[in-house]
């Protein structure tokens, strides 16, 4: 590429010759304000900011829209460049509302910050402020137009970036206004992916409150892509949707690959805190996030395995205690970065919670064998029936460091009369007997304790061992418990009775025998720091009958102080970096924060992958391209029809077929309903690629400027 | 990339409706300077037509569009027009304006005249007394000769870009052979300047495309200073103000209707700077046009229900009134907007040139 040789502000310049005096004066630390430009936008030249001297040229020249040019000589700082700038400015803020400190903009917004770098020059021109029409009404964006000054990157955005153009320009009782192209969004065909939003440089347009988090500490793209920044492993949701869309599935199952050795597992049972996060959720309801992994992981064809990167020895032992996601996950990526990795699981097989917990109707034992099939391929042993007594003495018999992982194996028993009773059971007892083929005996009537997912999978674990009356309740109302909406509507559809907003009074027996558990109506429920606060309703007193009661109130871990290291409240003490009480032993996972999910424990294993690694002398990087490089078009052009789809819902056996096994019940999706599900996504990280909007105190930053 | 040679018939300034006239008196002449050129580039042809227009023995390929706008001799401005968006015009180094995958050549029907009949002809179009008359003359006939300004006041010449002129000068102005001024208009001794500048702001303000900062807020901030010196309104130093950022705008407006549509203002500031000043300090009009006496909007207190629509209604806060009570217009806030009348549910904002007799203190609805 041809350079040519200018001076600006009297600085010689190489510059690149396809470049405008703009680009080069920023490129070398000398800034000029501009506000109409965009960098990737087309150059526009309405803001009037950006002008300079060029000697030999009368007037001013538009330093965006003008190439630069051998033995240029210009000059930014130009006494009449200035006050057009300052004209600028000032009519600028004529129209615009004078006071700063009210807009959600204050401090982000480019346009105050030109005008403190140009100045005000106090000249008697007249308010024209813009009547203040609040249109909330879109779904997603806010338009707040009075605040608009019109350098139409919003529109230019929208048509040349998107090819949408839901937004234009039009003539409104005399006066410029930039409008909706049509009578809504939706109407104008609008794919609400925010690029207006992105580089709007002032208040107008933005995201409505509750789209994304306001957290400071999240990156721009964590900000800007819910899904991924909702899940714990930060799992490139878009792109493996994108994939999806394009019919590359293996693609797709390698980029969940990326962040999680369990692809198909997760497809079938995570808890997809991405779908909480989801855009659409402000729309008309979130992606059907997981049955789109679970599907694309069912259609794997391992040709992730050529890209995945495996460390030379390094002749570090590590030991890992218990088997499951965590521990497993750990294991993986241990040996991955060239350690030799032991695995000490103290059931018969491996899986923890995701096979000793989690019914098999949710998650395929196939499934999870396979997956795990997959980490032990690459090297890791797993020694099952290792009860292991103390994390402190397995480290002290060699071991460079030592991983905890045990979980939460243990069920919580409240203290009730008449908890001790037979044929009271607890979650966890009731769930590992069933997958270890030794089902507790349940009789007729069973009343569950607890309102979250594992009461649901006690319940209907339950009803397919053939009790016939089943009785779920919790102190929660229908609204707050903790179990999610869709699996309480199975249950539902399976017979299973919920009893809403009631406190356990005692278990009733008779000889010994449960005969039914006492309960009383609540209102006004709190969390506070000694448990739940709430007010008993008078005469609200009622006895269910029951044979079988189960408790699924929460689990904990099952190791005490013989562990050999420090617990509070029965869970593992951990300090930054997944660092227990001692050195070189590890924990993450359910064992240190209580049970929470299997995408949160491989999540944290990762982190304390890296911790581990790093202990070990390594570098602490397991991070890995899987997936192959993924071109997303920007231009998605318009869809009228966007706000017309809706969730696509997965195949479900029918209640009467499912209840009476423990075969899969939810089919997830075929490759069609895959399809269509994906072409749902909003594709939220198209808008990270739109280069974030920069002040001049930026430029001065980063290039070491004169500024 | 292949070339479609727009020939733009709206980009004429008010003053000077010459497409047309050209269009419909000299078709010939300018088809075949319209066909030269585009021989000349290998272009395609294509006419934009004002719609509604009609042009007797039209052939080829017409466009009719809604649209008038003196940036239409820009071709970025043009495919925006012909894309259905508002026109706004692109100056920027080897900037190509497509439009169905062709690159866009702009030509004014003058033009093509021009390449077929030489610069030696051209036309005016004079206005005088309401009425528009376009005359053919040639290079170096003078104002005075084209139009007949003895005992006018003043001569705009060259029309929104153009600047106003003593009779006197009529003689010295002259059409030039290139970039000369296709308008002449005449305004008489009883024409208040201070008025017919608040006209030509208002069709600046409507002219302006509203891309350039400058000019789109520029042409609005003289259209309300210059309504103001004829209300009573403006201040002694709106005319520096006027004077200084007319200076700025000529300067530093994106394109060529913006750097010039203050010039009108400026030089009539400039040739009548004392009937500008009486209309400041002294708030009279000596034509009798401003200062009279405007409509006056008024609440009929017989019908007022005290709702208060019409409070919120108003952006100059000139109404007074609580919830319940007869709500009263402040005349001296008043802007005549009208933007009440529209709020009124009951239909009780009237106008008058005269106010009837209204509530001086807070009275209750229905008890004046």
């Amino acid at each position: 590429m041809a350079t040519v040789n200018l001076t600006i502000d009297g600085k010689s310049i190489v510059a690149d010759e396809t470049k405008t005096v703009l680009e080069a004066a920023l490129d070398n630390g000398i800034y000029i304000p501009h506000l109409c430009h965009h960098d990737d936008l087309h150059p526009n030249g309405g803001c009037r900011l950006c002008v300079v001297k060029q000697d030999g040229v009368d007037g001013v020249i538009t330093s965006c829209s003008t190439k630069v040019k051998e033995g240029m000589v210009i000059n930014t700082k130009d006494e009449t460049a200035e006050k057009v700038r300052k004209l600028s400015c000032d009519l600028m803020f004529k129209t615009h509302p004078s006071e700063c400190v009210g807009c959600p903009k204050y401090g982000k917004c480019q346009l105050a910050s030109i005008s403190q770098y140009v100045g005000d020059s106090g000249r008697d021109l007249r308010q024209q402020k813009l009547p203040l029409i609040e249109n909330e009404e879109n779904p997603l964006m806010l338009h707040e137009m009075y605040r608009c000054i019109l350098c139409g990157r919003c529109v230019r955005a929208c048509s040349e970036l998107r090819g949408v153009g839901a937004l234009k320009f039009e003539k409104v009782d005399g006066r410029m206004k930039v409008v909706i192209n049509g009578n809504s969004l939706e109407e104008a065909g609008c794919q609400f992916c925010g690029a207006c939003v992105e580089v709007c440089p002032t208040g107008s347009i933005r995201d409505k409150v509750g789209v994304f988090k306001d957290d400071p500490g999240l990156s721009r793209e964590m900000k800007l892509v819910p899904c991924s920044e909702g899940c714990p492993a930060h799992i490139n949701v878009p792109k493996y949707i994108r994939f999806i869309k394009e019919g590359n599935f293996p693609a797709a199952a390698a980029t969940v690959r990326e962040k999680a050795p369990f692809p198909e597992s997760l497809g079938y049972i995570c808890v997809h805190s991405c779908e909480l996060q989801c855009k659409r959720n402000h729309l008309d309801g979130p992606l059907s996030i997981r049955n789109l992994k679970r599907f694309a992981a069912s259609q794997d064809d391992g040709s992730w395995k050529a890209k995945a990167f495996q460390k030379d020895a390094t002749g570090k032992t590590v030991a890992i205690i218990g088997a499951g996601p965590a521990g497993l996950t750990a294991g993986y990526y241990l040996k991955k970065l060239g350690h030799e990795v032991t695995i000490f699981e103290k059931l018969p097989k491996a899986g923890g919670q995701m096979r000793y917990g989690i019914p098999s109707y949710r998650l395929p034992r196939e499934v999870l064998d396979r997956e795990i099939s997959e980490i032990e391929a690459i090297g890791v042993e797993i020694k099952c029936n290792s009860d292991i007594k103390s994390a402190a003495q397995l480290k002290a018999e060699g071991y460079d460091a030592v991983f905890v992982s045990v979980g939460t194996h243990a069920g919580n028993r409240l203290p009730l009369p008449g908890n001790d009773l037979e044929n009271v059971y607890l979650n966890a007892d009731f769930l590992r007997a069933i997958n270890l083929d030794n089902p507790l005996p349940v009789g007729e009537n069973v009343v569950v304790l607890g309102g979250g997912n594992v009461a649901i999978d006690c319940a209907q674990s339950a009803v397919r061992l053939g009790a016939k009356h089943v009785v779920m309740t919790c102190l929660e109302a229908p609204d707050k418990m903790t179990a999610s909406d869709e699996e309480v509507t199975w249950a539902k559809e399976e017979g299973i009775i919920v009893e809403n907003s009631r406190t356990f009074d005692a278990i009733e027996s008779v000889d010994g025998k449960v005969t039914g558990l006492t309960v009383t109506g609540i209102e006004g429920l709190k969390f506070g720091p000694k448990g739940p606060e709430f007010t008993r309703i008078p005469d609200s007193t009622v006895t269910f009958p029951a044979d079988t009661v189960i408790f699924a109130v929460g689990q904990h871990p099952d190791i005490d102080e013989e562990f050999g290291l420090e617990l509070n409240r029965g869970r593992v003490v951990t300090t930054e970096g997944h660092k227990t009480s001692v050195a070189g032993i590890y924990a993450a996972g359910d064992v240190v924060t209580g049970t929470r999910s299997v995408i949160a424990a491989i999540a944290e294993a990762r982190e304390a992958v890296c911790e581990i690694d790093r202990y070990l002398g390594g570098d602490g990087n397991i991070e890995e391209n899987l997936a192959p490089e993924q071109l997303a078009n920007p231009c998605i052009g318009k869809n009228e029809e966007l706000t017309k789809t809706h969730r696509t819902e997965p195949s479900v056996n029918d209640a009467d077929s499912r209840k009476c096994n423990f075969e899969p019940m939810d089919l997830g999706f075929d490759g069609c309903k895959a399809g269509c599900e994906a072409s749902r996504c909003l594709q939220c990280d198209l808008r990270v690629q739109i280069s974030p909007q920069k002040f001049w105190s930026d430029y001065a930053a980063e290039e070491g400027g004169q500024q | 990339m292949k070339k479609l040679l727009v020939v733009s018939c709206v980009c004429d300034d008010k003053f000077a409706p010459i497409s047309l006239y050209l269009m419909n008196n000299h078709l010939s002449d300018v088809v075949a300077g319209v066909n030269t050129k585009a021989k000349e580039l290998d272009a395609e042809i294509m006419y934009l037509l004002p719609e509604g227009s009609q042009v007797d023995g039209m052939e080829g390929y017409v466009r009719y569009v809604d649209a008038s706008s003196p940036t239409l001799n820009n071709p970025y401005a043009v495919v925006q027009v012909l894309s259905g968006n508002l026109p706004r015009p692109m100056i920027q180094d080897d900037f190509v304006a497509e439009y169905d995958n062709k690159e866009v050549v702009v030509i004014t029907p003058e033009e093509a005249y021009a390449i077929q009949c030489g610069s030696e002809d051209k036309f005016v179009a004079v206005t005088a007394d309401g009425e528009t008359e376009i005359k053919k003359v040639s290079a170096g006939t003078s104002v005075a000769e084209i139009a007949d300004v003895d005992g006018a006041k003043a001569i705009l010449v060259g029309g929104s870009k153009g600047k106003f002129i003593l009779p006197q000068d009529g003689e010295n102005t002259k059409v030039e052979a290139t970039e000369s001024f296709n308008s002449i208009v005449v305004y008489k001794t009883s024409d208040c300047m201070v008025d017919a500048c608040v006209q030509l702001m208002n069709q600046a303000y409507e002219a302006s495309c509203g891309k350039c900062v400058l000019c789109r807020e520029g042409t609005s901030q003289f259209k309300q200073i210059v309504t103001e010196m004829t209300t009573g309104k403006a201040k002694a130093t709106d005319i520096d103000l006027i004077k200084e950022v007319s200076e700025i705008i000529t300067v530093g407006a994106y394109c060529p209707f913006g750097q010039n549509m203050t010039k009108p203002l400026t030089s009539a500031m400039e040739l009548f700077a004392d009937e500008f000043a009486d209309h400041i300090k002294k708030k009279t009009c000596k034509c009798g046009k401003c200062y009279k006496a405007a409509t006056l909007y008024f609440i009929d207190p017989d019908e007022c229900q005290g709702c208060g629509d019409c409070i919120d209604a108003c952006p100059e806060e000139a109404i007074e009134g609580k919830d319940g009570f007869i709500h009263i217009i402040d005349q001296d806030l008043c802007e005549q907007c009208g933007k009440c009348v529209a709020a009124c549910d009951e239909g009780c904002i009237k106008s008058a040139t005269k106010l009837p007799k209204l509530p001086r203190k807070r009275t209750k609805v229905g008890k004046f």
